[in-house]
């Protein structure tokens, strides 16, 4: 065990630190908080520095965790332009890799991962959009999708659809995943607006009306994406995990200063215990969140990923986040809430929804502790 | 909870106001401020002048119908609640003081009638770092105010060092705007006052008695009120929406971890609404306790409305998330909680209590 990061690491972390302290700056975070606008010129700068690299995983995991706690909705459009492209690396053909795969990793093209519709929710197997095979062994996917993340931007997704009426009590059989070009017919896209944080990063509704998926787009085998998508949720949920840690530190990062500046102007507020306990208490939960989060991370990248060490990271990570940015507002409350420490709390919140609700992490947990104990 | 019949008339009369007038314009309300129609509704039903003695103008509520309304209200748009509570709780209150003085009777004239609104200078007092603060300079008064709500108001109130009142006309200019977390519907920014003596009245003074906090003090009810309106307008939509919403085939409300957080929220608030209208016109220290309370329940309450509404609440269109940003609004606007805590300490451990 050593609870060291190895060199290159460090240095991925500290490189990434300096390009979100340069680019993420003050009036870019606001302006594309305020506008809803995903910021392309800063997801191209962090391209071309090397950020985006599927095969450096503790590199990106760093960058992430940097790079929200600086600025998280920037900080996250700046690392998401390949979502979803683990599943084309795991379960994709050569054709898909090359035809896919490649453009984004060469930061030409964007990717999104469409799972999620409006009646589901953490429900994957609940989904309504689906699939039905043409003579010619294509398929015409009808439907919708909610909540996508670089919905109205990406060039293509990774999107599961039900293929076939599930058996009797096996509802995850019948989801087959195939990959949808934006360009093509019937595919509209709409920006969804209005959200609470993570402002910058692009949301959309999807719509799919006869959009026709030739053969060569379904990926691995029909029917079978339900465990595609749980495996891609391993991965997925150690980098919201990161996110999450992100927003924590950066608001801990944030009362840390601001005592120094509390204390430097004679305020009492500043050494009183009050504040004592509150800086322990945050910096402590972080230190248990970043010791799940890289625990998981290192079966993860050792390809032997362990779905609780994962679901108690994100869970824990997310309600880290909440309780930093709640606890350390409520105690710079105006000096607070007059800063960017506002936004850290309204882009804190969906670190708690996305990838699986805590509530799901925790099920997730549970179950399979139960497993394990029952021996099977 | 059973309440009085003037309570019960003032609650009927608010939820037809919140449903008819309020709910249609809550997106309005978000993006571009209340509308001055809105505004004028809520004058002629004298809710603008809820406090006001009738003789100036006012409905002359007493505490718990006053509390009713800001509840109601709040439940269903915070800001429409906070903009009302400002001009009862820390403009009239405080003019009332001063009965007798034409300004100040004048000034509440116009508050409750809605011909013109007032705002209190009252920023200083929720900053950890005290700096800036209106000062008296060869007769003009001059300096730079922070966290300023409504700054669009016709009138200001601040505080002279002898504890007079100063009723301040002009002279004032916008500086910084802020972020906005929540109330958006009230204005907030910074600004910088050089108002010479023509602009401004000194009421009262070369006695004391009158400061800014202690009308922040004695409007903790009022926004004790206000926060249990947030609380419940996220916990009814969350409760709506479990009851609606299904998931792995069951509504929301069969699964035991939401049904037990959204029993136990309820729980919490109906008592400590009992606490609330229990104590209404108790002493300052149940009223200040009310305030923690129900400030730090409503960002619990409209947390966890959230989190049962998942993605959906994410999204303004659900009504769920403006809750989310203005309970934490309200806590930083209703007074510093890092002092709140020290003076409740006081009041219930002894003086020197909270200290170190």
């Amino acid at each position: 065990m050593d609870f060291d990061l190895p060199e290159d690491v460090v240095a991925m972390k500290k490189k990434a630190a300096e390009f979100a302290a340069r680019e993420f700056t003050a009036a870019a975070a606001a302006e594309h908080d305020e506008g809803e606008k995903y910021p392309d010129e800063i997801r191209r700068k962090a391209f071309r520095e090397g950020f985006l690299d599927m095969g450096n995983p503790w590199g990106m995991l760093v960058a992430m965790e940097e790079f929200c706690r600086v600025d998280p909705g920037l900080g996250l459009s700046a690392i998401v332009p390949a979502f979803g492209s683990e599943i084309l690396m795991l379960f994709g053909s050569d054709f898909q890799k090359k035809k896919y795969l490649e453009p984004v990793m060469h930061g030409e093209k964007m990717s999104g991962f469409a799972v999620t519709d409006s009646g589901a929710g953490s429900d994957v197997a609940g989904i309504s959009a689906a699939l039905t095979r043409n003579e010619d062994g294509s398929y015409l996917l009808n439907g919708q999708k909610i909540f996508i993340t670089n919905g109205g931007i990406a060039d293509h997704f990774y999107l599961l659809a039900r293929s076939s009426p599930p058996p009797p009590e096996k509802r995850h059989r019948g989801l087959t995943m195939v990959v949808v070009e934006s360009a093509m017919e019937g595919f509209r896209a709409t920006q969804l607006k209005g959200k609470l944080g993570m402002r910058a990063t692009n949301t959309a509704e999807l719509t799919f009306s006869n959009v026709r998926i030739p053969a060569e787009n379904v990926i691995g085998e029909e029917g079978k994406a339900f465990y595609y998508v749980m495996t891609f949720f391993n991965i997925s949920r150690i980098y919201v995990a990161a996110q999450a840690l992100g927003i924590a530190q950066g608001a801990l990062d944030r009362l840390t200063s601001y005592l120094a500046a509390l204390r430097a102007s004679g305020s009492a507020a500043a050494d009183g215990e009050a504040a004592q306990f509150l800086v322990a208490e945050v910096a402590s939960r972080i230190d248990a969140a970043r010791l799940l989060t890289y625990r998981a991370a290192s079966y993860l990248f050792k390809f032997t990923p362990d779905p609780v060490a994962t679901s108690m990271a994100k869970y824990y990570a997310a309600e880290t986040a909440t309780y930093a940015v709640t606890r350390i507002l409520e105690f710079m409350g105006a000096d607070g809430v007059t800063t960017d420490m506002e936004r850290f709390y309204r882009d804190a919140k969906i670190m708690e929804i996305w990838e699986g609700t805590s509530e799901v992490e925790k099920l997730i947990v549970a179950r399979m502790l139960k497993e394990k104990g029952e021996g099977k | 909870m059973r309440m009085d019949e003037e309570t019960e008339l003032v609650l009927n009369f608010a939820r037809e106001f919140a449903e008819k007038d309020v709910a249609p314009a809550a997106a309005l309300i978000e993006e571009s401020g209340i509308p001055g129609e809105l505004l004028a509704k809520a004058a002629e039903r004298g809710y603008l002048g809820a406090v006001a003695p009738e003789d100036l103008g006012g409905a002359s509520l007493g505490p718990a119908p006053y509390m009713a309304l800001l509840e109601t209200l709040a439940s269903s748009s915070p800001s429409v609640a906070f903009y009302i509570m400002l001009q009862n709780s820390l403009v009239i209150s405080p003019l009332l003081g001063f009965r007798g003085s034409e300004e100040a009777e004048a000034a509440v004239r116009s508050v409750a009638d809605g011909t013109g609104s007032g705002t209190l200078l009252f920023g200083e007092l929720l900053s950890n770092a005290r700096a800036g603060g209106l000062k008296l300079a060869g007769g003009h008064l001059v300096g730079s105010c922070r966290y300023v709500v409504h700054p669009s108001a016709a009138f200001f109130i601040s505080e002279s060092q002898d504890g007079g009142l100063l009723l301040v006309r002009g002279g004032g200019s916008r500086k910084d705007s802020y972020p906005r977390l929540g109330m958006r519907g009230v204005g907030f920014c910074s600004m910088e006052f050089e108002t010479p003596p023509a602009h401004y009245t000194r009421i009262g003074g070369r006695k004391g008695g009158w400061s800014i906090a202690s009308t922040l003090n004695s409007a903790s009810r009022a926004i004790a009120a206000t926060a249990l309106g947030i609380a419940e307008g996220a916990l009814s939509r969350a409760v709506r929406y479990a009851a609606e919403r299904k998931t792995f085939g069951s509504e929301l409300r069969k699964y035991q971890p939401v049904a037990h957080a959204l029993s136990m929220m309820q729980a919490e608030l109906e008592s400590m609404k009992a606490y609330l209208y229990g104590s209404a016109a108790g002493d300052a220290r149940e009223g200040l306790a009310a305030k923690l309370l129900l400030t730090d329940a409503a960002v619990r309450a409209s947390r966890l409305s959230m989190q049962v509404h998942g993605g959906n609440g994410y999204f303004s269109d659900y009504g769920v998330e403006k809750y989310y940003r203005d309970a934490m609004a309200l806590e930083a606007l209703g007074g510093n909680r890092n002092d709140d805590l020290k003076l409740l300490s006081g009041l219930m451990l002894g003086e020197g209590s909270a200290s170190i």
